[in-house]
């Protein structure tokens, strides 16, 4: 498989408190990477770190140049301005605004992209209502749906199940793995049972990383990066319940 | 109405309803932003930093609006440099509002004999504005009307989801600062027509009755513009027959205005969902 994403030393703090530490990783056409950790181990720090959105302080990160400009990110449902008067339609239409087109008027084919993936997710009939009268399920689909309008090769997603019911969580399982068929997945999350079974690599990280292909994922490896005690739940799906947090 | 035509020809009422326009096409531009970016704060310290340029113009013999401008907009730029590199930018944002005031008042003590005009800028005189001020007023909307078409686009994005535009590579740091020097502009504008001190109301108001009527950001500026302007124009009109202050007209119309649809549309949410229970 191409390598679109390869991660070498990177570092990053937030002042004199260093949260990512040599953190070398690579990413793949039709990857489906999870990557987990607990809270303030760097999981959403690597992902903005990978769109851009912060600088590392040391360490590169290389894009393959058929995607340096395709990357879709779907941020947390709280990381947004909640209160902001827009539509469904709109809001996904934002998704097509790039340095290239900021200043000029949208293109047909912006708007007929966007109704088109609006279907796609299921969301066309909402597409006149306000954001905000979405339910959760709802609104992390609009939320994808801005990110594919800009056709992206990668498409990064942060907690994607933080704030959704049990139903919207198969479904969005189901569409992942759908999308997966078109494009490299990777999914920041605590909630490995949503994603059991459907991802190829799983990335462990606080401050460093620990990659691992699937099936190798054990207690010891997340005693490890939790630093605590862990339990994993039988049928197969890897729940972290953490038994103590002292 | 011919009482009402005969006010018409007098060429500062003339003013005063060119001036309540333009004041409300830039609070119905910028309002929105205002709003959705939750920059009030900035907003009313930047209104207040004018008072120190309208001191030191006053001194020096110039015209206020000048220093006021001048002001702002070094205001504006500053605050917009200085929030990324500290984290306590609303003390900044603080201290510049009470340091502007306080260089007005120095300054105006300074200048031998009364400054009438000064209380003007204070809390607006709307049947006060010179011609040669509405003609600068325009000049100043054309610019705000111009920037907020062509960085429509990127404005939006940026008061929707700042994370997300950084991830399309727009310019956010540009953009927010052009948003605060075009904040800085409608102050300017609509500080004759209001005041400094109750700039800042007319800037939102409209917005938060606009929002009660539609959820589409353009519809909400439109909306926002022609309800400015009968806000301006009702709240001028008090002003000139029972002699009422201008600017607390304006803004106390604005107010009644927004009590009555938050009424209204509480009650027919009401009555609906009583219906809907019967």
């Amino acid at each position: 498989m191409k390598k679109l994403i390869e991660i070498k030393a990177l570092s990053f703090g937030y002042r004199d408190n260093r949260v990512l530490e040599d953190i070398d990783l690579d990413i793949s056409e039709q990857d489906y990477l999870l990557v987990i950790g607990p809270n303030g181990g760097g999981k959403t720090t690597l992902l903005k770190l990978i769109l851009g959105i912060i600088e590392p302080w040391s360490g590169s990160i290389t894009f393959n140049k058929d995607i340096s400009n395709r990357l879709g990110y779907v941020p947390q449902s709280s990381n947004f301005n909640k209160n902001f008067p827009i539509t469904v339609f709109n809001m996904v239409l934002t998704g097509c605004i790039n340095s290239g087109n900021f200043l000029k008027r949208y293109r047909k084919e912006d708007i007929e992209k966007t109704e088109k993936i609006l279907e796609q997710v299921n969301l066309y009939d909402k597409r006149n209502e306000n954001i905000n009268n979405l339910s959760g399920g709802q609104l992390q689909r609009s939320l994808i749906a801005r990110s594919l309008v800009s056709d992206p090769a990668v498409l990064l997603l942060d907690e994607p199940t933080a704030s959704i019911d049990i139903s919207s969580k198969v479904n969005l399982k189901d569409f992942l793995n759908q999308l997966n068929e078109k494009m490299t997945i990777v999914v920041v999350t605590h909630d490995l049972t949503a994603f059991a079974r459907t991802y190829t690599h799983i990335a462990c990280i606080n401050k460093n990383l620990y990659p691992h292909g699937k099936g190798e994922l054990n207690t010891q490896v997340l005693e490890k990066v939790y630093g605590c005690p862990v339990e994993l739940l039988g049928h197969g799906i890897p729940h972290t319940i953490l038994k103590n947090h002292g | 109405m011919a009482d009402m035509l005969n006010i018409l020809s007098y060429e500062f009422i003339q003013n005063a309803i060119l001036a309540g326009l333009l004041a409300s096409i830039v609070c119905g531009l910028i309002g929105p932003f205002i709003v959705a970016r939750q920059m009030v704060f900035i907003s009313g310290g930047l209104s207040h930093t004018a008072f120190g340029g309208l001191g030191i113009a006053y001194w020096m013999g110039v015209n206020p609006l000048y220093g006021a401008t001048a002001f702002v907009l070094l205001s504006a730029a500053g605050i917009g440099f200085l929030e990324k590199k500290t984290e306590k930018s609303d003390l900044f944002i603080g201290i510049l509002w009470a340091v502007g005031m306080a260089i007005g008042i120095v300054f105006i003590h300074l200048t031998p004999g009364y400054a009438p005009d000064l209380m003007t800028f204070l809390f607006g005189n709307i049947l006060t504005v010179p011609r040669s001020d509405i003609f600068i007023m325009s000049i100043l909307v054309l610019f705000v009307t111009l920037s907020v078409l062509i960085f429509y686009k990127g404005l939006v994005s940026i008061s929707f989801d700042e994370e997300y535009a950084k991830t399309r590579k727009l310019p956010v740091r540009f953009l927010h600062i052009g948003l605060l020097l075009l904040i800085g502009l409608a102050i300017i504008t609509m500080i004759q027509v209001v005041g400094i001190i109750l700039v800042i109301a007319l800037l939102t108001i409209p917005v938060a009755i606009a929002e009660e009527l539609s959820i589409n950001f353009k519809r909400i500026m439109i909306i926002s513009i022609l309800l400015g302007i009968w806000i301006c124009w009702s709240g001028l009109f008090i002003s000139y027959y029972i002699e009422f202050p201008s600017g607390a007209s304006i803004i106390l119309m604005g107010s009644i205005l927004l009590c009555l649809v938050k009424i209204i549309k509480k009650s027919i949410g009401f009555l609906q969902h009583t219906s809907h229970i019967s």
